[in-house]
Formats: structure tokens, C-alpha cells, sequence
């Protein structure tokens, strides 16, 4: 379980202090498929960055099973990140001129398994996929579908808890995009994995078990 | 248990990806570091190999000389700062007061002269060593044809002289130079012998092979002029030489002032020799180390600029765990690995400059320069390599993966 307890991020712009959240309380079960919504400037993203940990509250607690990240040091947090979180961005991020198969072994490097188990674990969740056949080609030569299955391979590689998908459909034509909606949602259905997405398509969002709506920095709907 | 970070293959693999990506820029990069490693171990190479040679000139004249020389202040390992260079040349009587010097063996005056040697249409630049003819024996110099000039010739000063082997071979090619007669400075002089090749050389600063011997009387008659450069003496063995060389000096002091004249063992000269060497060795290294630190400079310029190209990344491995600390390891890895290849190609370029070098002069690669260029070279890619890393690592993950 997830739990955000008063988050409050404050931005300082020059003499300005902006404020992404404002005293935000969110609770994520185990296994659940949450959607958070937003107008552009909202904080959705904010709010996202810091349930993944990727940034720190000006004040505030996040709870991950009873443990309060926010007095992790940065280096455990990224190793919490590497076992427990997998990433899907809108833009992919995946590495040019590396192969499909390092793209998704890319978070086993901050890991201690051994390469030949993770290696088997890759071909396995590419497999799932439907990747197998292009494995030893590099970004440039898959379309924006396959791009964004190889990031969700790679966001799976370590068994994560939770996926945070910011935009994973963002970046594609519709076709494609259901696609990959389809495969986020069987893998909350059928592997339990919990999934937190930020879109704005409220599409997407009926999808969601659950929507979060974010306005102005403060959750005006859960 | 995986090695994971810094020491991962995966680690590694993608490191030397990312540099042979973009071969030329990895090759320029590394171009100072080459150009800084190939120059350090040439000159140190250089310095060596003078310093073997030197070493071995002195071996085969063998350790029982001693000099007299009219350079003041030569004193242990150098020159005395400040001293001024005497212009003492020492007489025929100097050579005589020296012969009673108690328990030397030999006393040999010593002229010296740089001449143009020409027979028919050849002519060869060579210098002149002028003594009597026991400078045969004192410097164990051997005849390959004909014989040197004895005693008779010497005190008469005759035109007489023994070529080094190389001269000979200049100047004469397959036929032989015995009987012959060689122009010196509008002189004709007769060649009663030719020396035998030493190889590197035994001279003072010259190749001994081409030295040409002669009676040192015949050499004033070149010069116009009754001077004598320096004096030779031979202690009968090692116990004896800083009584020999007490015994000179004392015998010199009744006639020059103390700062007219030095008497050295060769071992002392020697060790002068070596000093100055080192001494230009040091310096010439060290302008040549400053190359070094202009590669080191584009390394860093390029590593900075890597890291600007890959913030995205940076974000990205942020994101699925990499420590602040992998971060910095390897974009550090970036750079060491550049600058250590670039030490071993220049040590490389270096061995096969010196071995070339060698051919004309005396130049000696050792196998501790192996190890400076690679600790240098290594030593270089850390501290400008740091600079950069360290701006990767601290990069937010957040902001990096926003960038445009």
C-alpha cells in the first residue's frame, strides 16, 4: 500500500514560490489501477514524481508498506526504485543503439542477480510481449508501438510492485495505444501488479478502477 | 552474486560502446593525451639512453682516470652556482710537474680539436684526440689495420694519424686507409693506422669511431699554438686514485689558483655527466607534460558535452535505480578509459619512435615508463574526468528526463 500523507511541493521561480502540491493525502491499495487526471499545470505530474520517488516533498510523509521513504537517503531510494517500481514514460526513453534485449536488461545493471538469470527473465517478459523476433534490434528500427512494449519490459524486468506510466499512450496513434493500454491492464488484472497512470484522456481514465482528479494542486475528486 | 555498477560487464560493454559510437571524436579527444605520453617517454627514452651510453664509454676506459681539467669549481655532483668557467690552458710543463705525482701510473696531455678531414673528394667533419702514444693503452684502443704511432713519432710531432673505424669507412669505403694521406685543415697528415669499432662509442660527448688519434705536438701544429685542453693521469689501481688525485691537486695549487683547475675521478665525472643529463631530462619532460594537461583539458571539454547529449539518460538510469555514485562511475569509466588509450597508443607510437631514434642516437625505452604512461595517462582521465561526472550525478532525475 501507498500512502501520501499531507504532500506539499513548493517550486521557488526567482522572488516567486510556486506551489505544484498543495497539502495532498492519497492512499494506493495493493493491485489497484489508479488514473490521475488533470488539466495541463495541475500537478498531476508533480504528484507522480513523487509517488515514484523520482522527486522529494517540501513537506510531507509517503508511506510504502508502513516504511516513510522521505528518510531514505537518496541512494536507497533508487535502490527501492530498481526493485520495486517499474517506469513507463510517454516518450519512451529508451537508449539508442542498444538492442531491445539491453534496453530491458537496462535496470538488472543496479541490480546483484546474475546476468544469465536476467537474461532469461528478459527473453521470457519479451516474449509475452511479442518481442522475441526483434530482441537483437535497436529502437530505431521498431515502430512507436514496439518502442513502448520494450519500455514496459523493461519497466517489468525486476518484478516491480507497482508500474507509474506517465502518458504511455501519449506518443501513439490509437491503434497502438490501446495496445499498450491492453497490456497494462492485463498485467494489473493478471499479475497483481498495482498501476498508477497519468493521462489527461479521460478516456484512459474510465479504464482506471479508481480516478484521482488533480486540479490546481490539490485532489478535488478520488 | 553479479558485479553490479561501476564493475558490471554490462557496465563496461556499454561504456566501450558509447566511445567507439563516435570513433573520431573519441580518437581526437584522446589525441593530446597520445601526443603527451608518445613525447614524455621519447625524451625520457632520449635521456637513457645517453645516460647508457655514457655509462658504458665510462666502463670501457676503465675507472682508474683521472681528469685534469681547467674548469673551475667542479665539485661532487656539478658545477658550483655562481662559479665562473676558467680560462686556464695548462703547458707541457704541467704534464711534467704531474708526472711526479707519487703512485701514478701514466700522465697523458690532452688536445683536442674539431676538424674537416678530406681525402680526394670526400670530406668528413671528425674531432681530433692529440696525446702521446700511450693514450692507446689508456683507452684500450684496438688496430684493425696498420698500427697506431709510437714514441718516436709523438715526440717529434710527426704528421702522422689513426683513424677511428668509422672515418676510415667514410672516407676510404672498401680500401685501405694505411699509407694514405688525408688533408686536416690544409695539412697533410699520413695514416699509419685504423682503430677498430667500438660500436656505440667511448668518447667524451662524440662518436668515438670517428675520433681521429694523432701525436699531440702535430695537433699544435694545426692549432699554431702550444696549449694543452686537459691532462690525463692513470692511477696504477682503485686504491689509489684519491691519492693520485690528492697528489695532483697539490702539485697543481703550487702553480694555479684554486678556482683555475678541477682533478676529477671518472666516477665524478661521470656522476657530473649524468646530473646535467637528468637535469635537461627533467626539463624537457617536463614541457612536454604540459601537453598532458591541455589532453586532459579536451577530455574534460568532451566529457562535459557527452553529458549535456546524455542528460535524458542520465534521467532515465535515475529512474530504474542507479545511485548517484553509478552515475558518476561511469561517465568517470568515459573518461579513464579514454585517456589510457590513448597513453598506450602513445606509448606505442613512443617504442617504435625510439627503436627508430636508437638507430642514430642513443635512445632506451625502460619498462617502468610501461607504468608511467599507464598510471599518468589514468591519473589524467580521473582528475579531468571528475568534473563532468560529478555534474552527471547530481543531475535530478526529474529535470533530466524533461530535458530537450
Amino acid at each position: 500500500m501507498i500512502q501520501l500523507q499531507n504532500i506539499t511541493k513548493l517550486y521557488k521561480m526567482g522572488e516567486t514560490t510556486v506551489t505544484a502540491l498543495d497539502d495532498v493525502s492519497l492512499t494506493i491499495n495493493d493491485g489497484e489501477f489508479v488514473a490521475i487526471v488533470g488539466p495541463s499545470g495541475s500537478g498531476k505530474s508533480t504528484l507522480l514524481h513523487i509517488l515514484s520517488t523520482l522527486d522529494r516533498p517540501t513537506s510531507g510523509k509517503i508511506f510504502w508498506d508502513d516504511k516513510d521513504l522521505t528518510k531514505l537517503s537518496d541512494k536507497k531510494l533508487a535502490a527501492f526504485r530498481n526493485k520495486k517500481i517499474g517506469f513507463v514514460f510517454q516518450q519512451f526513453h529508451l537508449l539508442a543503439k542498444t538492442t531491445v534485449l539491453e534496453n530491458i536488461l537496462l535496470p538488472t545493471m543496479y541490480n546483484n542477480e546474475s546476468n544469465d538469470e536476467c537474461e532469461k527473465r528478459a527473453k521470457e517478459i519479451a516474449e509475452d510481449l511479442g518481442l522475441t523476433d526483434r530482441l537483437f534490434h535497436t529502437p530505431a528500427q521498431l515502430s512507436g508501438g514496439q518502442q513502448q512494449r520494450v519500455a514496459i519490459a523493461r519497466a517489468l524486468i525486476n518484478n516491480p510492485d507497482v508500474i507509474i506510466a506517465d502518458e504511455p499512450t501519449g506518443n501513439l496513434d490509437s491503434k497502438s495505444g490501446e495496445q499498450i493500454l491492453t497490456i497494462l491492464k492485463d498485467l494489473n488484472k493478471k499479475k497483481k501488479i498495482t498501476l498508477v497512470i497519468v493521462t489527461h484522456d479521460l478516456d484512459i481514465a474510465k479504464r482506471a478502477a479508481r480516478t484521482v482528479v488533480v486540479k490546481d494542486g490539490k485532489i478535488v475528486k478520488n | 552474486m553479479r558485479i553490479t555498477g561501476f564493475f558490471s560487464l554490462n557496465n563496461w560493454r556499454y561504456i566501450l560502446r558509447t566511445l567507439a559510437k563516435n570513433k573520431i571524436r573519441s580518437v581526437l579527444t584522446a589525441l593530446g593525451i597520445i601526443i603527451g605520453v608518445w613525447s614524455v617517454i621519447v625524451l625520457i627514452s632520449i635521456g637513457n639512453g645517453l645516460k647508457e651510453y655514457v655509462n658504458e664509454q665510462f666502463k670501457s676506459l676503465g675507472s682508474n682516470l683521472i681528469y685534469v681539467l681547467p674548469i673551475a669549481d667542479i665539485q661532487g655532483g656539478g658545477f658550483r652556482q655562481g662559479a665562473p668557467m676558467s680560462v686556464t690552458e695548462f703547458e707541457e710543463s704541467d704534464v711534467r710537474d704531474l708526472k711526479k705525482t707519487p703512485n701514478v701510473k701514466s700522465v697523458l696531455p690532452v688536445v683536442a680539436k674539431n676538424v674537416a678531414v678530406s681525402f680526394q673528394t670526400k670530406i668528413e667533419s671528425s674531432e681530433i684526440a692529440g696525446s702521446t702514444e700511450e693514450i692507446q693503452g689508456v683507452m684500450n684502443v684496438k688496430i684493425s689495420a696498420g698500427r697506431f704511432f709510437n714514441s718516436a713519432e709523438s715526440n717529434r710531432g710527426k704528421k702522422v694519424v689513426v683513424l677511428g673505424g668509422k672515418i676510415a669507412e667514410k672516407l676510404f669505403g672498401e680500401q685501405t686507409a694505411v699509407d694514405k694521406k688525408v688533408k686536416i685543415d690544409n695539412q697533410i697528415f699520413t695514416v699509419v693506422g685504423v682503430a677498430e669499432k667500438k660500436g656505440s662509442g667511448a668518447g667524451f660527448g662524440s662518436d668515438i669511431d670517428t675520433h681521429i688519434y694523432m701525436p699531440y705536438k702535430a695537433v699544435w701544429k694545426l692549432l699554431d699554438k702550444k696549449l694543452i685542453n686537459s691532462i690525463l693521469l692513470e692511477a696504477p689501481d682503485k686504491e689509489s686514485i684519491a691519492a693520485v688525485k690528492s697528489g695532483a691537486e697539490k702539485i697543481l695549487a703550487k702553480k694555479y689558483k684554486e678556482d683555475e683547475f678541477s682533478v676529477i675521478e671518472s666516477s665524478e665525472l661521470l656522476g657530473i655527466i649524468e646530473s646535467v643529463l637528468g637535469v635537461f631530462t627533467v626539463a624537457l619532460t617536463g614541457i612536454a607534460a604540459i601537453s598532458l594537461i591541455v589532453g586532459g583539458v579536451g577530455i574534460m571539454n568532451v566529457m562535459f558535452v557527452s553529458v549535456k547529449e546524455r542528460t535524458r539518460e542520465i534521467g532515465l538510469r535515475k529512474a530504474v535505480g542507479a545511485a548517484d555514485s553509478d552515475i558518476l562511475s561511469q561517465f568517470l569509466a568515459e573518461s579513464v578509459i579514454l585517456a589510457v588509450t590513448g597513453g598506450i597508443i602513445g606509448f606505442l607510437l613512443a617504442l617504435l619512435t625510439t627503436l627508430i631514434i636508437d638507430r642514430f642516437f642513443p635512445a632506451a625505452v625502460t619498462i617502468w615508463s610501461i607504468f608511467l604512461s599507464l598510471s599518468v595517462s589514468s591519473l589524467v582521465g580521473i582528475i579531468f574526468g571528475i568534473a563532468p561526472a560529478r555534474s552527471a550525478s547530481k543531475l535530478s532525475p526529474v529535470e533530466a528526463l524533461r530535458y530537450e
